[in-house]
């Protein structure tokens, strides 16, 4: 039950082609996920860097409306071009950002903190609340991110703030599974067995033992997640029930350019091309997180 | 007349660490109808062997030396004809009979499956030699068994499947790797019985790979003990029990509990082999078994010693075959 | 058997009496008023009240909720706000799009997932692995609602080959309907077929690893044959899982991908509705699409059990 591979272990089992690749393809695909892990980070840094820039500086003022400029080509003015309303696309793209990492961070941080306050429960109280909170989370599965916004704007209206929550709540089942079953791994251990026998509580073994064992799995599913977030805020702001008015939004952008794409398609690519970067950027710094921070223990259920 | 012969057999394995060498030279001769055993520790290369025997190595695995089967080459056997060999000349009972079924199909289908592959047979005439199969393999209520999953057998009882799987065509050669590892104590003798049994009805030559020297007496007559990959020590069971030379099977031998040797050892620990197996990929340059040898000496550990034959039946790789013998001798 | 579809059907029947409930107490309990969300918050007090008379939303919670569930389980959804007509009539026409647009998806991201994932597994390590990784990578992050709209300035603005939006009607012959969907399909199936390509592959891979496999194998079957009868079915237990639980995501992509296309379905209606503060149309909508959200996954677990004997047989 080691995890360590010992190449001795490797060849005693009989499914040696699990754990020995070829050597150079295995060397490729090692390079190649380090790669990722940095192709990851390159393209996360660059988000992170363009809304921290622009809080400073732009180009020109985003929500700034110049009739005269409406719908010009890409110049050294405009590097980008600008919109219908003759605002510079590069600024809006730059503003852009900061929506999309705000929405990520605080709807990451719903989805986790009480993704992870009611796996951890359910995973030290066992019994009837670990079936519940289970039950309640599978539940949560039939509610797809679009339908908890529209049930949230249809009752409380329009709005930012709307979409956030629904982008969390949604996030919450996720990590409490996750968070209960690499608990449950952590649990049937040894070290927490010696300190069960010491007398310690469970929420002391909760936070001393456990917490600091699967911050990792929790780490590379946040990651994934804020992909999701940014998926999901561009998908409501499209719809109209994300980010409303004037706040600058990469969703919004497109369905405001929608109309126009006859007349000047590279206004769709822009704001689609940044979303699709952030995502892809996230997605592979988690892959990379992964293998960085080898939670192999616990995903192996 | 030979069935199957094996020349300076070697397997390495390209892994991400660099290259292991999981077999050295194995060379062994087996006759139709004889017995051949493997052993030795987990890791000394014997699954490897039987798997290059049956051409089931992983993709990464390089093969050197020669595998003959009715002196038919067959590491030069194309897929096409591998897969024809394959459970229709030789056939592989394995390890884990929990998990070598496949859970989705009967298991009445799973032993038609090898019948149809290599005979032209009807679906009645399979049906019909698969329910006596199973009565030959101590399956009762037979007719009804086969149309059964997995799940609803013990774990004997999926041995004894596994062990129809294999001879659904009667092959000239069984290779049995840890057969009655994963069974209870009653199951594995019932088991051993049967495959006895088995193999005189049906005059097949084996090859059984166990650990567990126990096992491997109850079943052949000759016995290759495995170390890091090398044949230390060749020769009929009497002799490996009774007269064995190379230290390593002495340390093999004196780890088993005997009535016998419990006089002089009432208050003495069970012996155990001190050290661990070493890394494949980082062999002593020498003897394999050199860094866990109390008798080893700078020659062990640099040149690799060359097998010795004792007697007709009795080949030893040692440098201090004399010390070694004494030492057992005089006990442990 | 019969025990598990009892225990399948008896957590059907929960989840679905759960979703009702969250539906109507988030819709019409929660500190929103509809009165007051339909009518604004700028309206006179003697407005709200006699709208809330009208709505009903003055009688107890409890017997407003079965009064509405009794209903709806007779087929009979609530009268539209703003249309004035029976939700249950908008739904009918709006599902004959929905409905056929998410099958299409489906299937067609199945194809995809399963033709990419398989050919991956058996390449594992090798280049075309390499390359149908990175490629789902990218499927997965680009959003479904942009991928619309760059199809619609290939397909249709630059070659022309379909129209960019609308709907001609089922009545206008099924193949100018059924070409109206395909655009949304595909755009839909990318992003599913990606994902899904990706747990084909980890499923294929992890069962080609199974010892039964290796038995295969030792039986004389080539690769082939092992993938095909051994290891496929197998692997199907847990890719089906996953479809099942993507359909959530598919049926929500459905409301933003028919936005684009100008669609007239589900989603549509149900942001029509949003707009027009018809609190009805969005509480039954929710509800069915929740309800056909869990009925898939009923169906997914049912075809578990004809997929894998060990939850047929009787012992289990």
């Amino acid at each position: 039950m080691s995890d360590k591979r010992l190449p001795g272990d490797a060849l005693a089992s009989h499914k040696a082609g699990r754990t020995v690749a070829s050597v150079p393809a295995s060397i490729w695909r090692r390079t190649l996920e380090h790669r990722s892990f940095l192709a990851g980070s390159i393209l996360t840094s660059l988000l992170a860097g363009m809304a921290l820039l622009s809080l400073f500086w732009t180009p020109h003022n985003p929500t700034r409306i110049n009739i005269r400029q409406r719908l010009a080509s890409p110049s050294l003015e405009h590097w980008l071009g600008t919109d219908q309303f003759g605002r510079d696309i590069l600024s809006i793209i730059m503003t852009g950002a900061q929506n999309s990492i705000m929405v990520g961070v605080v709807a990451v941080g719903i989805g986790l903190l009480f993704g992870v306050m009611l796996g951890l429960i359910a995973a030290s109280a066992k019994g009837w609340v670990e079936e519940l909170i289970m039950r309640v989370c599978d539940f949560m599965y039939a509610f797809p991110v679009i339908l908890l916004a529209i049930m949230l704007v249809a009752t409380l209206g329009s709005g930012a703030i709307n979409a956030i929550l629904a982008i969390g709540i949604f996030a919450i089942p996720t990590f409490a599974r996750l968070a209960r079953a690499s608990a449950n791994a952590i649990w049937s251990r040894e070290f927490v067995l010696a300190a069960q026998a010491a007398g310690k509580s469970a929420i002391r073994i909760t936070w001393e033992h456990i917490l600091p064992n699967i911050v990792s799995v929790i780490v590379v599913q946040a990651t994934v997640e804020f992909a999701l977030a940014v998926l999901a805020e561009a998908a409501l702001s499209y719809l109209g029930i994300g980010s409303q008015p004037p706040t600058p939004s990469w969703g919004r952008m497109l369905s405001e350019v929608q109309t126009l794409v006859f007349l000047n398609p590279w206004l769709a690519v822009y704001p689609g091309a940044a979303i699709a970067m952030t995502v892809l950027g996230l997605n592979l710094l988690g892959d990379g997180l992964r293998d960085v921070l080898d939670p192999r223990l616990v995903y192996k259920r | 007349m030979t069935l199957l012969a094996v020349d300076d057999l070697s397997v390495s394995l390209d892994t991400a660490q660099g290259r292991a060498q999981a077999v050295r030279d194995l060379s062994f001769d087996l006759g139709p109808g004889d017995t051949l055993g493997i052993v030795g520790e987990s890791g000394c290369g014997k699954t490897m062997s039987a798997l290059a025997i049956l051409g089931l190595l992983p993709d990464n695995a390089v093969t050197t030396g020669a595998i003959r089967l009715n002196d038919r080459d067959l590491l030069n056997c194309t897929e096409a004809e591998w897969c024809d060999i394959r459970g229709n000349q030789i056939a592989m009972i394995f390890q884990e009979p929990m998990t070598s079924l496949n859970p989705v199909h009967p298991i009445g289908r799973q032993i038609m499956e090898g019948m149809f592959l290599h005979r032209a047979l009807s679906k009645t005439q399979a049906l019909e030699e698969t329910i006596r199969l199973l009565e030959t393999v101590g399956i009762q209520h037979a007719a009804e068994r086969v149309k059964h999953y997995p799940h609803q057998l013990s774990g004997g009882q999926r041995q004894r499947v596994m062990i129809a799987i294999a001879l659904a065509n009667q092959p000239r050669l069984l290779i049995a790797d840890e057969p009655t590892t994963a069974v209870d104590v009653t199951i594995q003798k019932q088991i051993l019985g049967l495959i006895n049994k088995l193999i005189d009805e049906f005059d097949m030559g084996l090859v059984l790979i166990s650990h567990d020297l126990g096992v491997i007496a109850k079943l052949v007559e000759r016995v290759i003990v495995m170390y890091g990959g090398v044949a230390v020590e060749t020769g009929s069971v009497e002799t490996i029990f009774s007269d064995p030379a190379h230290p390593y099977t002495c340390g093999l031998l004196s780890a088993i509990p005997r009535i016998d040797r419990s006089t002089h050892s009432r208050h003495k620990r069970l012996p155990t082999i001190p050290g661990v197996v070493p890394d494949l990929i980082d062999m002593p340059e020498g003897c394999t078994f050199s860094d866990r040898c109390s008798l080893a000496t700078d020659t062990c550990r640099t040149v690799p010693p060359v097998p010795v034959a004792l007697s007709s039946h009795h080949q030893v790789a040692c440098y201090h075959l004399d010390r070694a013998r004494a030492q057992w001798q005089t006990g442990p | 058997m019969k025990f598990f579809l009892i225990k399948r059907l008896g957590t059907f029947a929960a989840t679905l009496f759960a979703a009702t409930l969250l539906t109507f107490f988030a819709l019409e309990v929660l500190p929103g008023d509809p009165a007051l969300v339909i009518l604004g918050v700028d309206a006179p007090d003697s407005a709200v009240a006699a709208l809330r008379e009208q709505l009903g939303l003055n009688r107890p919670v409890t017997e407003r909720y079965i009064d509405w569930i009794s209903h709806f389980l007779r087929g009979e959804l609530g009268v539209s706000y703003t249309y004035s007509v029976p939700v249950s009539e908008l739904l009918r026409e709006r599902l004959a799009i929905t409905i056929p647009l998410a099958l299409m998806a489906m299937a067609l991201s199945v194809v995809i997932a399963f033709s990419l994932g398989i050919y991956a597994a058996t390449h594992h390590n090798r280049h075309g692995d390499v390359l149908v990784m990175g490629v789902s990578q990218l499927g997965i992050s680009i959003p479904n609602f942009w991928l619309a709209l760059m199809l619609i300035l290939l397909f249709a603005v630059n070659l022309g080959w379909f129209a960019s939006g609308g709907f001609p009607g089922w009545q206008a012959g099924w193949w100018p309907a059924l070409k109206a969907l395909i655009l949304p399909a595909i755009a839909l199936a990318t992003v599913q077929g990606a994902i899904l390509a990706r747990f084909t592959r980890s499923a294929t891979l992890e069962t080609m690893r199974e010892d039964y496999v290796r038995t295969a194998r030792a039986k004389g079957l080539n690769r082939r044959q092992t993938l095909w009868r051994h290891v496929l079915r197998n692997a199907m237990i847990s890719v089906v899982t996953v479809m099942g639980l993507q359909f959530a995501n598919l049926l929500a992509g459905t409301i933003v991908v028919e936005s684009v296309f100008a669609l007239p379905g589900i989603g549509r209606l149900i942001l029509q509705s949003i707009a027009n503060r018809d609190v009805v149309v969005v509480r039954d909508i929710v509800t069915l699409l929740v309800a056909m959200v869990v009925i898939i996954n009923l169906v997914v677990d049912l075809l578990y059990a004809l997929i894998d004997p060990r939850l047929r047989s009787s012992d289990v």
